[in-house]
C-alpha cells in the first residue's frame, strides 16, 4: 500500500516530464522522467526544508501542482510542433551511413574512397 | 586495415529464423538461471551467522550457494556466447545478479546492515520530528537535500518506520543505478555483448558498499542522470576526429618507424568510440538543460563530494569535445562554490587551518586511503583489506588494457577516458576520513566496467559472419562462424567468476561486526525510554579514538540524535576486569550516563585493534557483578549499564535545533542579490547557446560581458565571508 502510493508520488511529476518531452525516443523520455521525478520531489522537500516550511502535505500538493503546470505547458507548446522545421524532416538518406549506426557520421575518407576521384586510377 | 565502420548488408534485417542450436543453447541459459537462483537461495535457511569468523559472511556460507552464484555467472556468460541479444533473458539474468549480490546480507540479518546507514535514520528522523536541521550537530546536516528527500517521501506516504526502507535499499538503489546507465551505454559504439556485459559488471564490480540509503547513494544517481543527459543530448556539434588522409602526403609518407608507430597508437587517426546523438528538438533541449540545472542544485544540497564532480566531468567532456555546454561547469561550480560558501558556514568557519591542511596534500591521503587503512586488525581482516585494493587495482588496469586495446583498433573513447580520470581530481581535495581511494572507485565504475567490458569485446560492431574461405586460419574453427565469440566469452567468464568471487568475500567481509542485531537497536532504544535528558554514551575503545578516528560499530543516534554525546574509554588490555576508568566516565556524565557495549562493536574491537577475544567476556562479567554498577539491559549480543546512584550533575539541556547556521557578513546581502542573477545570466547564456548556429560563438558576447563583473562580485563575496567570518 505504501509502496503504491510512493509509486504514486513518483509518477505524477513523471508523468508531467514524459508529456513535456513529446521530441525524444522513447526509452531517454523513461529515463529522463525518472530523473525528472527525483529532482522534482527532492528540489520540494529541500525548499521546504531552507524555507523552514516544513510540511509533507504542503509537499506533495506542491508537487501534483507543479506536474500540473508541467503538463499544461507541454499542452500549451503543442500546436508550435507542426511549425517546427529543424527536428521535422528527416535528415536525408546518406548513402555510406549504415542504418544499424543510426544516422552516422559520414566519414569523409569512406566518401573519397568511393568518389570519381580516383576512379580514373582504374579505368586501363 | 581495421574495418571500422559496419559494412551495409549488415544493415538490411536478416530475415533468417533462429537456428535450432540457438534455441536449445537460450533454453539452457534460462534453465542454469532457474538452478542457479534455486541453488543460491535454498541452503541459506541453515546459515548460522553467528559462526562467522574474519572473513565474514563467505566463511559461513554453504558451498551449495557459492556452487549456485557461478552457475547464474555461467548463464549470463553462455547467454553472452549467443549469436544475438536475448533481452529478456539477459534483464532477468542481471536482476537474479543484484538480488543475489546486493541482497544476501539483507535477507539473512533481520536488521539493516551497517552502523553508519543506521546514522542517515537519525538525521531523517531528526527533520521529521524538528522540521529543522541543526549546523552544530553534525557536518552532514549542512547538506540536508537528501535527508529532507527521504524524510519528505516518508511522511508524504505516510511510512513511519524506516527499518524496511533501511534494509532494502542496496540492492533497489543498485536497480536504479543502470537506469542512466542503460542510457549512456547506448550512445557508445560497440557490440551488445560489451553493452550488456559493462551493465554486468556495474552490479558485480560495485564492491564499494556505498549504496545504502545515504547521501552518496543518493548523489551518484544524480550524477549518473546528468552524465546520461549530457553525452546523450548535448554532444559536442563537431565530434572531429583525427583524418587518416594526412598519411597519404609525401611529407608523412616516410613515418614508419617504431616511434611513429607507437604515436600512431596513441594519438593517430581514430573513429570517435561513441554514435551520433540522437535527435533533439531546441526545445527538448532546453527542457533538458532546466532538468539538468535542477539536477546540479539537488545534488548539491544533498551531497558534499558529488557535484564536484559533476562540475569536473561536464568540464573534462568539454575540454575533449564530447560536450556543447561550455557553460554549464561554469554554473555547477558557482552553485558549489556558492552552497559551500553560504550553507556550511558552520563546518568551515571552525577549521579554516584544516581545511586548507588537507587541500593539496595529496600524498598523505593516497597513504591514509589505501595503506593507512589497513591498522593493526586480525591477518583475516587485513587480507579481506588487501582483497579490496587487489579488486580495485585488477579492475582499473583491466580498464586500461580495454582503453588501448580500442585505441589499436582505431577508436577513440573519449567519453569513457573522460569518466575514468575524472575522479582522481577529488584527491586533492578533502580526505573525507581516509576513504576517498573508495569513492574515486566508485565513481570511477561506470568508465571502469565499460573499458573492461571492451577489453574482451573491444568490436564497434558486431564483425560479418563469413570470411574468406580460402585464407586459412589457426583454429579457424573458433575465431570464424558463429563460434568466433567463444574464446572472448571464456575469458570473460574466467574474469566474471573471480569477481563475483571477489565481491562476496570482501563486500560482506566485514559482516562480523558491520551487521546490526536487533539487541543492538534495542539497546538505545532502551537508554532512550529510561531518560528523559541528554544521553551520554560511554563506549569502550581499544585504542584512542582520537588517534584512529573510531566510533562505536552500533546504532548510534539512530533516533533522538541531538540527545546523544559520546564519549570514549579507552580499554585497559592488562585488566578487563578493571572498571575504575569507566565508572569515572560514568560519573562526569550526570544523570543520563549509560555505557553501552555490543557484540558486533567487541568484534571490532577484536579483529581491527587487536583485543583480546575474552576481553569483553570478562569486562561483562565484572560489569554485572560491580555493586556500584546497575545492568539496564542485556542479553547476549549487546548490553546497557549505568551507576547505581548517578550524580545530580551535570545536567545539561537537550541542545535544540539551531537551523541551517546562516551567517551573515557586510557584503552577503549584496552577494545573495548578484548570485540568483549571475545564475539567471549565466543559464540565459546557455539557452541562448542552444538557438545559435554553432559557428557563430560569438553572438553570446553581450550576456558574457554581462556575466563576467557579477562573477567577479560573487567570487568577491565568497572570499568576504571567508575572511570575515570565523
Amino acid at each position: 500500500m505504501t509502496l503504491a502510493l510512493a509509486l504514486l508520488l513518483f509518477a505524477a511529476p513523471a508523468a508531467a516530464c514524459w508529456l513535456l518531452l513529446s521530441g525524444l525516443d522513447p526509452l531517454g523520455r523513461l529515463v529522463v522522467a525518472t530523473a525528472g521525478a527525483f529532482a522534482v520531489l527532492a528540489a520540494t522537500a529541500q525548499v521546504m526544508l531552507m524555507a523552514n516550511a516544513w510540511s509533507p502535505l504542503h509537499g506533495v500538493v506542491a508537487v501534483v501542482l507543479l506536474s500540473a503546470l508541467l503538463a499544461a505547458l507541454s499542452r500549451v507548446h503543442r500546436p508550435s510542433r507542426p511549425s517546427r522545421p529543424a527536428a521535422a524532416p528527416p535528415p536525408e538518406p546518406r548513402p555510406h551511413a549504415p542504418a544499424a549506426t543510426r544516422h552516422d557520421l559520414p566519414l569523409p575518407r569512406a566518401r573519397r574512397d568511393d568518389g570519381e576521384e580516383e576512379d580514373w586510377l582504374f579505368k586501363e | 586495415m581495421t574495418v571500422r565502420q559496419e559494412p551495409e548488408e549488415r544493415a538490411r534485417p536478416l530475415p533468417r529464423s533462429p537456428e535450432p542450436t540457438d534455441r536449445w543453447a537460450t533454453l539452457a541459459a534460462a534453465a542454469l538461471l532457474v538452478f542457479g537462483t534455486a541453488l543460491f537461495w535454498s541452503p541459506l535457511r541453515h546459515v548460522d551467522l553467528d559462526a562467522a569468523n574474519g572473513f565474514g559472511l563467505i566463511s559461513v556460507l554453504p558451498g551449495a550457494t557459492l556452487v549456485g552464484a557461478a552457475v547464474v555467472v555461467l548463464s549470463f556468460m553462455l547467454t553472452l556466447a549467443l549469436p544475438r541479444p536475448h533481452r529478456v533473458l539477459l534483464v532477468a539474468q542481471i536482476l537474479v545478479l543484484i538480488a543475489m549480490l546486493h541482497g544476501v546480507a539483507q535477507a539473512l540479518e533481520p536488521e539493516a546492515r551497517f552502523p553508519t546507514a543506521w546514522q542517515t535514520a537519525g538525521f531523517i528522523e531528526y527533520i521529521e520530528r524538528t522540521h529543522t536541521v541543526s549546523w552544530d550537530l553534525d557536518a552532514r546536516f549542512s547538506t540536508p537535500g537528501f535527508f529532507a528527500f527521504v524524510g519528505f517521501i516518508m511522511k508524504a506516504v505516510g511510512q513511519h518506520d524506516i527499518s524496511p526502507v533501511l534494509k532494502w535499499a542496496p540492492p533497489v538503489t543498485d536497480l536504479m543505478y543502470l537506469v542512466p546507465y542503460m542510457l549512456i551505454l547506448r550512445v557508445l559504439r560497440a557490440t551488445w555483448r560489451a553493452k550488456w556485459f559493462a551493465a554486468w559488471l556495474f552490479i558485480a564490480a560495485n564492491w564499494v558498499g556505498q549504496d545504502y540509503l545515504s547521501p552518496q547513494a543518493f548523489a551518484y544517481l544524480l550524477y549518473l542522470y546528468f552524465v546520461a543527459i549530457l553525452v546523450n543530448w548535448f554532444r559536442h556539434h563537431d565530434e572531429t576526429t583525427q583524418r587518416a588522409g594526412r598519411r597519404r602526403s609525401a611529407e608523412t609518407a616516410q613515418r614508419t618507424g617504431g616511434l611513429w608507430r607507437l604515436y600512431n597508437w596513441l594519438f593517430g587517426p581514430k573513429d570517435p568510440g561513441e554514435l551520433p546523438a540522437p535527435q533533439a528538438s531546441v526545445r527538448d533541449r532546453t527542457i533538458l538543460l532546466c532538468l539538468l540545472f535542477l539536477l546540479i542544485l539537488v545534488g548539491t544540497a544533498a551531497h558534499q563530494l558529488t557535484p564536484f564532480l559533476m562540475t569536473a566531468s561536464c568540464a573534462g567532456l568539454v575540454l575533449v569535445r564530447r560536450c556543447s555546454l561550455r557553460g554549464l561547469p561554469f554554473i555547477a561550480g558557482v552553485v558549489y562554490a556558492a552552497w559551500v560558501s553560504f550553507m556550511t558556514v558552520g563546518y568551515w568557519s571552525s577549521r579554516k587551518g584544516e581545511l586548507f591542511g588537507g587541500l593539496g596534500n595529496v600524498f598523505q591521503n593516497v597513504q591514509q586511503s589505501t595503506g593507512g587503512r589497513i591498522s593493526q586488525t586480525s591477518p583475516q581482516t587485513a587480507d579481506v583489506q588487501q582483497l579490496r585494493i587487489v579488486i580495485a587495482v585488477v579492475v582499473v588496469g583491466l580498464a586500461i588494457l580495454g582503453l588501448l586495446r580500442r585505441r589499436a583498433r582505431g577508436i577513440d573513447d573519449r567519453v569513457a577516458l573522460v569518466l575514468l580520470l575524472v575522479p582522481f581530481s577529488s584527491f586533492g581535495l578533502q580526505n573525507y576520513g581516509g576513504e576517498i581511494a573508495l569513492r574515486i572507485y566508485f565513481f570511477m565504475l561506470p568508465a571502469a566496467c565499460l573499458l573492461v567490458a571492451y577489453l574482451f569485446f573491444p568490436a564497434p560492431f558486431d564483425a560479418p559472419r563469413v570470411r574468406d574461405p580460402r585464407v586459412r586460419m589457426r583454429l579457424g574453427r573458433l575465431r570464424t562462424g558463429s563460434r568466433r565469440h567463444w574464446p572472448a566469452v571464456a575469458a570473460a567468464s574466467v574474469f566474471a567468476l573471480l569477481l563475483v568471487g571477489g565481491f562476496l568475500t570482501v563486500r560482506y567481509g566485514n559482516e562480523k561486526y558491520e551487521q546490526v542485531r536487533p539487541s543492538d537497536v534495542r539497546a538505545f532504544n532502551v537508554m532512550t525510554q529510561k531518560t528523559k535528558g541528554v544521553i551520554g554514551v560511554v563506549w569502550m575503545s581499544a585504542d584512542n579514538p582520537d588517534l584512529v578516528g573510531g566510533t562505536p560499530v552500533m546504532p548510534w543516534s539512530y533516533r533522538d540524535f541531538e540527545r546523544f554525546n559520546y564519549t570514549p574509554v579507552i580499554a585497559n588490555r592488562g585488566d578487563p576486569a578493571d572498571l575504575s576508568e569507566i565508572i569515572q566516565r560514568l560519573r562526569e556524565q550526570g544523570p543520563g550516563g549509560f555505557f553501552v557495549t555490543t557484540r558486533s562493536h567487541e568484534d571490532f574491537q577484536v579483529l581491527t585493534a587487536g583485543l583480546a577475544p575474552d576481553f569483553a567476556p570478562r569486562m561483562r562479567a565484572a560489569l554485572a557483578a560491580d555493586p556500584r554498577i546497575e545492568t539496564v539491559y542485556a542479553d547476549r549480543d549487546a548490553a546497557v549499564y549505568r551507576l547505581r546512584q548517578p550524580p545530580g550533575e551535570p545536567n545539561p539541556p537537550v541542545p535544540r535545533p539551531s537551523g541551517l547556521g546562516l551567517r551573515s557578513s557586510p557584503w552577503t546581502p549584496a552577494g545573495l542579490i548578484y548570485l540568483p542573477v549571475l545564475l539567471g545570466v549565466l543559464f540565459a547564456r546557455e539557452l541562448r547557446r542552444l538557438r545559435l548556429p554553432p559557428n557563430e560563438p560569438w553572438r553570446l558576447r553581450p550576456l558574457t560581458v554581462l556575466a563576467v563583473p557579477l562573477f567577479l562580485s560573487v567570487v568577491a563575496v565568497i572570499v568576504e565571508r571567508f575572511v570575515v567570518i570565523s
